[in-house]
């Protein structure tokens, strides 16, 4: 396998953009990309693009064939990949395999997405069957996204005893890291106060700890060492990556199921720990060789628990470190210095790759304004409903 | 009237009692809710799914207040903010499910019953869905 390379990162800004169409989101993106890594479309082999397309064939989507037909119709191969939220992460792991074959040199991965207002409903589509856990959910239990989230917080609560201000705790810090960063949406500080003032959505979420849904695209241009040469220190070596489903016995009733099956020894939300473990055994790296995380923190009660269920910190452990300051831009273990998806909104099949965009900027000491010292390498996680997971682990 | 329930094959229903449908594995013995496909236990490869009905009695495992209306494709007539939980049935299976239990009484733990209610009422008959509630209670 050839070593592949990030030679460079876009994207569009996130928010609500009701006036631009989504091929247009994803061009923006794409050409910051490709004048971040000085090249052209001409220089371009591939396009793999995170399409909105869920389990049973159902979503909105972005097509990349539709992307090159209106910029280059050049004759490059085009893949579309689904996977949900994760497909962001998914079409960068594709990308990185068609480089790393030796097949291309230079191949971009994209996502784009317009989402609708509020709740995230069930998408069009789908058969309307007993045997499908998204139509079950819908119709019989309105079970929102924020619904999960919230029971997943209300046993942390048993379990471990997380507070309500410690769960507010972790919206202001995600908040408090977006105030420096000019790309997100949300960059007003908040208050512990502010946050449980704020209205309940599903007990003990309240809407300052879930995150909104956001227009959005992000780009990332991969090649191979020959591209990467040209580009200098600017380039990244791509230390690790990795796609990945979840395995059977997984306690997490995952969106859109209504059931769990839970058996000994198995990892709560194992789809994106399988990716994790995949991605860091590639890298050859220890947790503690990792400066810095982005996680898809939906809500507050995935910023406490995913550092642990990926091994960072001991179970039970993450409220101490959060209140202590350790996930800070200045602490031991940086969580979401771009201030994440509570601070851009989610952006569905586009968010990994911005994740992967943050990774870029940060460890090229050009996340100004949340810069976190120093950084050598950095890691993204991702989850996509069907249980898709993908990690990214980028080096300087 | 006739009854139907909110999703064909999701529950049986007969006279006064009601016990959600599932799938049993004859090769590993795991449980599905709702019926499946095909079992996912990747050591399992000779077995077969076959309808079953599943235990209708459990404890709260976790849960939520619910304060915002789900979009519309949710069947429920007479919306008002409501609890929402997961119930494990059985070791190794946790079901979601609507709560008909009081605010102030949900507690993880709780030892909770399968029962029926009605979701919505039209021309022709009603719709009914199913709920866990506090076990003894109804």
């Amino acid at each position: 396998m050839r070593q592949v390379y990030v030679l460079g990162a876009g994207a569009h800004s996130w928010g609500k953009f009701p006036e631009i169409d989504q091929v247009s989101l994803a061009r923006t993106a794409i050409a910051e990309a490709l004048n971040d890594a000085d090249l052209t479309w001409r220089d371009v082999e591939g396009l793999v693009a995170a399409s909105s397309r869920f389990e049973g064939g159902m979503g909105w989507g972005l097509h990349g064939n539709e992307i090159l037909q209106n910029t280059s119709e050049a004759g490059i191969a085009c893949i579309n990949v689904g996977g949900a939220c994760a497909a962001g992460g998914i079409a960068f792991t594709t990308a990185h395999a068609l480089v790393a074959s030796g097949q291309y040199d230079c191949v971009i991965a994209a996502g784009a997405e317009r989402m609708p207002k509020g709740f995230i409903a069930r998408p069009p589509g789908g058969m309307d069957a007993v045997n499908d856990g998204d139509y079950v959910r819908w119709k019989a239990l309105g079970a929102t996204n924020p619904a999960y989230w919230a029971m997943e917080a209300r046993r942390r609560q048993h379990d471990h005893g997380t507070s309500a201000e410690t769960f507010a705790k972790a919206s202001v810090l995600m908040h408090a890291n977006a105030v420096g960063n000019k790309r997100a949406r949300y960059r007003k500080p908040c208050t512990v106060e502010e946050v449980l003032a704020s209205p309940e959505v599903a007990d003990p979420l309240h809407l300052l700890e879930i995150c909104a849904v956001s227009d959005g695209a992000a780009a990332v241009v991969l090649g191979s060492e020959h591209f990467a040469r040209r580009l200098g220190e600017r380039a990244l070596r791509v230390a690790g990556c990795a796609a990945a489903t979840g395995s059977f016995g997984d306690p997490a009733v995952r969106i859109p199921a209504v059931s769990a099956n839970p058996r000994a020894g198995v990892s709560h939300t194992s789809e994106v720990v399988n990716s994790v473990d995949r991605a860091m055994r590639m890298a050859g790296i220890e947790h503690k060789d990792i400066d810095l995380l982005e996680i898809a923190d939906n809500s507050v009660w995935q910023v406490l628990h995913w550092p642990e269920m990926l091994g960072f910190v001991e179970a039970g452990e993450a409220d101490h470190m959060l209140v202590c300051g350790e996930f800070g831009i200045d602490g031991a273990l940086p969580i979401n210095p771009s201030g994440g998806f509570l601070s851009f909104g989610e952006a569905t099949t586009a968010q990994a790759l911005l994740q992967i965009c943050e990774l870029a900027w940060q460890l090229r000491g050009e996340a100004e304004g949340h810069q976190v010292e120093n950084a050598q390498i950095a890691m993204s996680a991702v989850l996509g409903l069907g249980a898709n997971g993908a990690s990214v682990i980028l080096q300087k | 009237m006739t009854d139907i329930p909110v999703i064909e094959g999701l529950f049986a229903d007969d006279n006064d009692d009601i016990a959600l449908l599932g799938s049993h594995c004859t090769g590993c013995g795991s449980d599905y809710f709702p019926e499946a496909v095909g079992c996912s236990d990747p050591d399992c490869t000779d077995g077969e799914l076959r309808r079953c009905e599943l235990p209708t009695t459990g404890s709260l495992y976790s849960y939520s207040w619910q304060n915002y209306q789900p979009p519309p494709l949710f069947a429920l007539e007479q919306w008002k903010p409501y609890a929402i939980g997961t119930v494990e049935l059985q070791p190794g299976l946790r079901v979601l499910a609507r709560l008909d239990i009081p605010r102030e009484e949900l507690r993880i733990g709780l030892p909770v019953e399968l029962g029926r209610d009605v979701m919505a009422k039209g021309g022709d008959g009603t719709i009914s869905g199913y709920v866990f509630r506090q076990e003894g209670t109804s």
